[in-house]
């Protein structure tokens, strides 16, 4: 890199922008003419602009509605809403029993392995703060593949349609299972590598939908 | 410049580009009357924008659920303020964001790192700017983005996604718009090296 390309490339990002004066982008056009390195560079910043512009939003937790309502109402910010209340049927105390069930199941199959870790090093905060980013922005190229492929579901002939739907449901399924195991053990390195897994199951699954080829 | 020291700059509040309509004044004086429905169509009409700005400038999930739930308080407290000179959007975006760079200021003071013209050209000379053709997968990009230095990534969040001005940024951080534009060069060129590192 000579003196002119360090000199130029501080304006660079400027020129992307296109907020550099008319004799300064007169200079940089003139020097990249000739300049493959800095024309790479520029053609990067571009591309990363764009790529930065067009971030999809992030879906927040679920939750997080009823503990700011119940924070503000608490602080008198809000009227308090009426708490629902489930009635317990037939339904609901089997329900809970297949989750009781579910929820051994999962527990049993993991086996001794699925102690939770008393390390609280550093590294292990890290680590678990990682998974946790990482569920976020797993989470959120969930959703969009779910729509994607909710569009690609329309068009199936109903019984490929049904295939789809039975074997996501149970992708979907497992992937709840794997999210409560999580809640409950959150500082689980074996929970996350199945909740983890899980999501990857689905991408590929969703994948599979999307990439179907319906001619 | 006003300083911000934890409340929203109300001069940098005024100034908005858009003017707010009838909808917005009536609706944001029900949200401030306490209504609870008014809140949840706030709250979903506006938490998802909120979050993720709230996660790219932090790069931590639970930090910036933390972050949302305080901010959505805080304009619950704020909202009468609204007068209509801006877009209800604009308004509480830009009231939030005030508010995250300030929790965020209180929570880990932020360092503006400025790395050297030299250090930054020799982090760059070390990749191989051959695999940058291929930059720019999304979840890399959320990744890298994490990982730059608090100032850097501030910096970008507030430029290049949330889509704020030189001199709105300057004000928003107590800089000049000079050091935000250096800054922000220096940044996306972290950015470019971060990314570049992860391609396969």
């Amino acid at each position: 890199m000579n003196k002119e390309c360090r000199q130029l490339e501080a304006l660079l990002s400027e020129y992307t922008d296109g907020s550099t004066s008319v004799g300064e982008a007169a200079r940089i056009e003139a020097h990249l003419a000739g300049c493959a390195r800095c024309r790479e560079t520029l053609r990067d910043l571009r591309r990363l602009k764009a790529a930065l512009a067009n971030l999809p939003p992030l879906r927040p937790p679920a939750g997080l509605k009823m503990r700011i309502q119940e924070q503000a109402g608490a602080a008198g910010l809000i009227t308090k809403q009426p708490r629902y209340r489930l009635r317990p049927t037939a339904g609901w105390v089997l329900a809970a029993a297949a989750c009781l069930l579910l929820a051994i199941l999962l527990v049993t199959g993991l086996g001794p392995a699925t102690a939770p870790l008393t390390d609280s090093s550093a590294e292990m905060k890290d680590i678990f703060h990682d998974l946790r980013n990482a569920e976020t922005l797993y989470l959120n190229a969930i959703d969009r593949m779910d729509q994607l492929a909710a569009l690609k579901m329309n068009e199936m002939p109903p019984q490929i349609r049904q295939t789809f739907e039975t074997n996501l449901a149970l992708i979907n399924q497992t992937l709840a299972e794997s999210r409560t195991y999580v809640l409950e053990n959150a500082n689980n390195p074996r929970a996350w590598e199945h909740l983890l897994a899980a999501y990857q199951k689905k991408v590929e699954f969703l994948s599979l939908i999307i990439e179907t080829d319906l001619s | 410049m006003g300083a911000l020291a934890g409340q929203p700059n109300q001069d940098a509040i005024c100034g908005m580009r858009l003017l707010a309509g009838k909808d917005d004044i009536a609706f944001s004086q029900k949200i401030a009357s306490g209504d609870a429905r008014a809140f949840e169509e706030f709250y979903d009409r506006f938490a998802t924008r909120l979050f993720s700005i709230a996660f790219r400038l932090c790069g931590d999930a639970g930090l910036s659920e933390d972050m949302t739930q305080e901010v959505f308080l805080h304009l619950l407290r704020k909202i009468h303020l609204f007068n209509g000179q801006a877009s209800l959007s604009t308004w509480l975006y830009r009231v939030a964001t005030n508010f995250y760079i300030s929790y965020l200021r209180s929570y880990r003071p932020k360092q503006y790192p400025h790395e050297s013209e030299e250090s930054l050209h020799k982090h760059l000379d070390q990749k191989s700017s051959q695999q940058s053709s291929t930059l720019h997968h999304r979840l890399d990009l959320e990744r890298c983005l994490a990982q730059l230095p608090d100032g850097y990534r501030t910096i970008i969040v507030l430029h290049d996604i949330e889509g704020y001005k030189h001199e709105e940024i300057a004000e928003m951080l107590n800089i000049s718009p000079g050091t935000s534009k250096s800054q922000l060069h220096h940044a996306r060129m972290k950015l470019r090296s971060l990314l570049q590192g992860v391609e396969p």
